[in-house]
């Protein structure tokens, strides 16, 4: 196995620098339900950069029920001093630039964002949001067959990863991103780009 | 800046190992401002060898693995698990790293950027313990490798001793144990070497013939070279492993007078041969060279180049990894030769008998203390029961020859050719014991330097009576042990009340420490009042402390501590004087010059200075 980290800037027209994205929801209907929480981390050659994260709490996604609190630990004082969701976003689409998205189910987080965008009024912002994504919840079982995970949390106690947090979005885009790590090191050098990912992705859907 | 929520999951899991665990949330977050997490699959490599750090490493999960560099000896290795730091002393100390870093299994690591942790070294409490710790215990275990990478001087790619290894060139020309001489000879001629050996079935050396072994060994000897090379070469050899490094072989050869080591791999195999001009391509001179050059220096301009040759190898020595205490002995052991080959032809031409004369040294010479720039203290003893007769020609052309060959002459006039200091037995006893019973401020000056005498050349018994004699009266008079520590104490070791490094003077605008002044010489003098009133002849500090451990006058522990500290102290105050950042204050130190280990290290010793001071104090409150 080639060492993944001594790979330079890869040489895919997206760039080295990936996101990794998680949010924390009310509930499972884009329509109806709202973002919670918006973590995320950057990706740069394999290595994720703290220092280049994103974290907002929502304030205005409305008061979360008891049991919303209890799943994402979010105290209300923390949702008192967020940001609103307009503000979320736009944070998130600034920091993002055009870096491709990295997630676990990540066609819910995106349809989420979207759908928010859409509500605010922001159409080109929402269909430009809903570009260059992969889903490791596809990826991963593709590239470990042998492993029998289907959670993130499975993926994580499956590889030991070192983030024990859950249902807070950074921890789980850092589960995610860590996820992606061991993926990327798994393939051969000239399947870890982008594009190739892709590719593995639509091909395991096919399937 | 990292979020708080991207670097708490992190803590969570470091929370429970030091220094992590005793840090506010605030100091970590400043810690991990500019962190980046990468994974490594087994095998890879995370840090080179030989290389800046630029980054700070903490291990997450899986385990890491350290090596030497050069060895692939599992006695060196270490093994990192999560929770643990590398390369914490290459970046304080900025220099190259030591050990080559990869992953044994599947690891994940935290990485922040060099700069970043020593900020916070310094500035967060609960990490700055963690280093001091940590740095007492590099001290403790790896006080040659950091004397080797002293040498480095920041380049990264000289730094480390060698290992013999790498220094192997080709393979060994061999021969079996029933060649004959001719084979060899004719192997030498045929491959222009130097050497040949002969080894078992197992390639495992059973002697060597060298070239300098032909003449008197077998032409002067007369052994025909149909007879066995077994019955000339030389039996058993010496030899290191591959892994041993080249300063080992320099001590090697200069303690034994080998010239050729073999190196053999761990089960005693022949890798190849390493002469001492191999060795020593990496320097100018060699140590029993110049030791044989000044035997037979015929000039004083000779002896001059000699001299330089001696600093110069000094220099290589320490930037080869020899401890600093070894170091001075060596410089020590040359200057006394120096004297000595000089004392032999001077003499003469004065008709002075070296049987009637002792030409003693004092000071850090008569101590074995003597760093690279030192000038000199002497004087002369001379035999009561001759006729009184004029040495002082003698003594100044003596002193006059020194001064050339790079000992400068003494400011205070400390030299055999004041007619004060050159003097008959009995003219000595009486003025050490006017010094011993009287105790006046001068007197305790000269005691500190007489006192630490040294028979050069000449008679030594005269050196010895009066040795003896000093030992006597001063431990019989408690009143003059009692002035000469307060003497001792005089001089406080240069921490201020926080317990941080304080500057003695400032020199150019920058704040600076005289390390001989605050550093070298708590040690010393305190170290010269307790060999004086327990009756312990030795003059050297550290030997003095040693037998004061086994007389159990001082505790083990505390004599260790104590000579660590000043073996360091020596160190630094030798790359001090071969930066030579201030030409008037050869032995000053900038304090923003000191890198942040050095620092850490040096209020350490100085703390050291100040526990064997206060044990002076309670013996003589």
């Amino acid at each position: 196995m080639l060492p993944f980290l001594r790979r330079r800037a890869s040489p895919e027209v997206s760039g080295p620098r990936w996101i990794a994205l998680d949010l924390e929801t009310t509930g499972l209907e884009p329509k109806s339900d709202r973002i919670v929480e918006i973590g995320g981390v950057a990706i740069i050659d394999g290595v994720i950069d703290l220092a280049d994260s994103l974290h907002r709490v929502i304030a205005d996604s409305g008061r979360l029920t008891a049991e919303n609190r209890v799943l994402h630990g979010i105290s209300a004082a923390e949702q008192y001093d967020g940001s609103t969701l307009s503000e979320g976003l736009d944070a998130l689409i600034a920091w993002r630039q055009s870096a491709p998205l990295v997630g676990f189910h990540t066609r819910f987080d995106v349809t989420f964002i979207a759908a928010a965008l859409g509500r605010l009024g922001s159409k080109d912002a929402a269909q430009a949001f809903e570009r260059d994504f992969i889903d490791l919840a596809v990826i991963a079982p593709a590239v470990f067959p042998d492993i029998p995970a289907r959670s993130l949390k499975d993926w994580s106690r499956a590889f030991g990863l070192p983030v024990r947090k859950q249902h807070r979005a950074t921890a789980d885009a850092l589960a995610t991103a860590h996820l992606l790590q061991r993926i990327l090191a798994r393939l051969p050098a000239e399947e870890r780009s982008f594009a190739a990912l892709q590719a593995l992705e639509r091909r395991r859907r096919w399937l | 800046m990292a979020t708080a929520a991207a670097v708490e999951p992190y803590l969570d899991l470091l929370r429970t190992h030091e220094p992590f665990s005793g840090m506010t949330h605030a100091e970590c977050m400043r810690l991990f401002a500019h962190a980046r997490v990468s994974y490594h699959a087994p095998g890879e490599t995370l840090l080179e060898a030989n290389v800046r750090a630029r980054e700070c490493w903490i291990v997450l999960s899986g385990r890491v693995r350290g090596d030497r560099s050069g060895g692939e000896s599992g006695a060196l290795a270490l093994e990192l698990v999560a929770g643990e730091m590398f390369p914490v002393g290459a970046i304080l100390t900025g220099r190259p790293t030591i050990s080559r870093f990869s992953a044994e299994d599947e690891v994940f690591a935290l990485r922040l950027p060099a700069e970043d942790f020593v900020t916070c070294s310094r500035e967060i409490p609960v990490l700055s313990d963690f280093c001091d710790k940590r740095l007492t215990f590099l001290l403790e275990r790896s006080q040659k490798a950091l004397a080797a990478s002293y040498a480095a001087e920041g380049t990264a790619e000289q730094a480390i001793p060698k290992p013999l290894g790498s220094l192997v060139r080709r393979r060994p020309i061999t021969v079996g144990p029933e060649a004959t001489i001719e084979d060899a000879l004719r192997l030498m001629q045929q491959y222009a070497i130097g050497s040949v050996v002969a080894v078992d079935g197992e390639r495992r050396p059973l002697a060597i013939l060298t070239e300098r072994d032909v003449v008197p060994r077998i032409v002067l000897a007369q052994v025909p070279i149909t007879r066995p090379l077994l019955e000339v070469a030389s039996q058993p050899v010496a030899s290191l492993t591959t892994e041993h490094t080249a300063t080992d072989a320099a001590l090697l050869m200069a303690e034994r007078g080998f010239r050729h080591i073999a190196v053999v791999d761990r089960d005693g195999r022949l890798e190849g041969v390493v002469s001492e001009r191999d060795l020593f391509a990496l320097q100018r001179h060699t140590l029993t060279g110049l030791s044989g050059a000044i035997k037979r220096a015929e000039t004083l301009g000779q002896l001059v180049v000699c001299a330089n040759d001696a600093r110069q190898l000094a220099k290589n020595l320490v930037a080869q990894g020899v401890q600093p205490l070894t170091m001075t002995r060596f410089v020590s052991r040359l200057n006394d030769q120096i004297v000595q080959r000089l004392l032999d032809w001077v003499a003469p031409r004065h008709a002075i008998d070296p049987a009637q004369v002792c030409w003693i040294a004092l000071g850090s010479e008569g101590r074995h203390e003597q760093t690279i720039s030192t000038d000199q203290d002497n004087a002369l003893i001379l035999d009561d029961r001759e006729a009184p007769r004029d040495v002082a020609a003698f003594a100044r052309e003596m002193n006059d020859a020194l001064d050339q060959c790079g000992f400068p002459l003494c400011k205070g006039n400390i030299m055999a050719s004041n007619p004060e200091l050159a003097l008959p037995l009995a003219g000595w006893r009486e003025k050490f014991a006017l010094w011993i019973d009287r105790g006046s401020p001068q007197a305790l000056l000269s005691a500190n330097i007489f006192f630490d005498l040294r028979p050069l050349w000449g008679c030594h018994a005269l050196a010895e009576a009066l040795r003896a004699d000093v030992l006597e009266r001063a431990a019989a008079t408690p009143r003059f042990l009692k002035q000469l520590a307060d003497n001792a104490l005089e001089t406080e070791p240069p921490l201020n009340w926080l317990g941080n490094l304080a500057s003695t003077e400032d020199i150019d605008g920058r704040q600076v420490i005289d390390l001989k002044r605050y550093g070298i010489r708590p040690f010393v003098d305190a170290a010269r009042v307790l060999a004086l009133a327990h009756r312990v002849a030795a003059t050297n500090t550290v030997e003095r402390l040693e037998r004061l451990g086994e007389a159990k006058v001082l505790r083990a522990d505390e004599v260790r501590q104590w000579v660590d500290a000043f073996g360091f102290l020596q160190g630094l105050r030798l790359r001090v004087q071969q930066g030579a950042a201030f030409p008037s204050a050869p032995n000053a130190v900038a304090l923003d010059a000191l890198s942040p280990m050095d620092a850490r290290i040096l209020k350490e010793c100085f703390r050291q200075a100040r526990k064997l001071q206060q044990r002076l104090r309670s013996d003589y409150p």
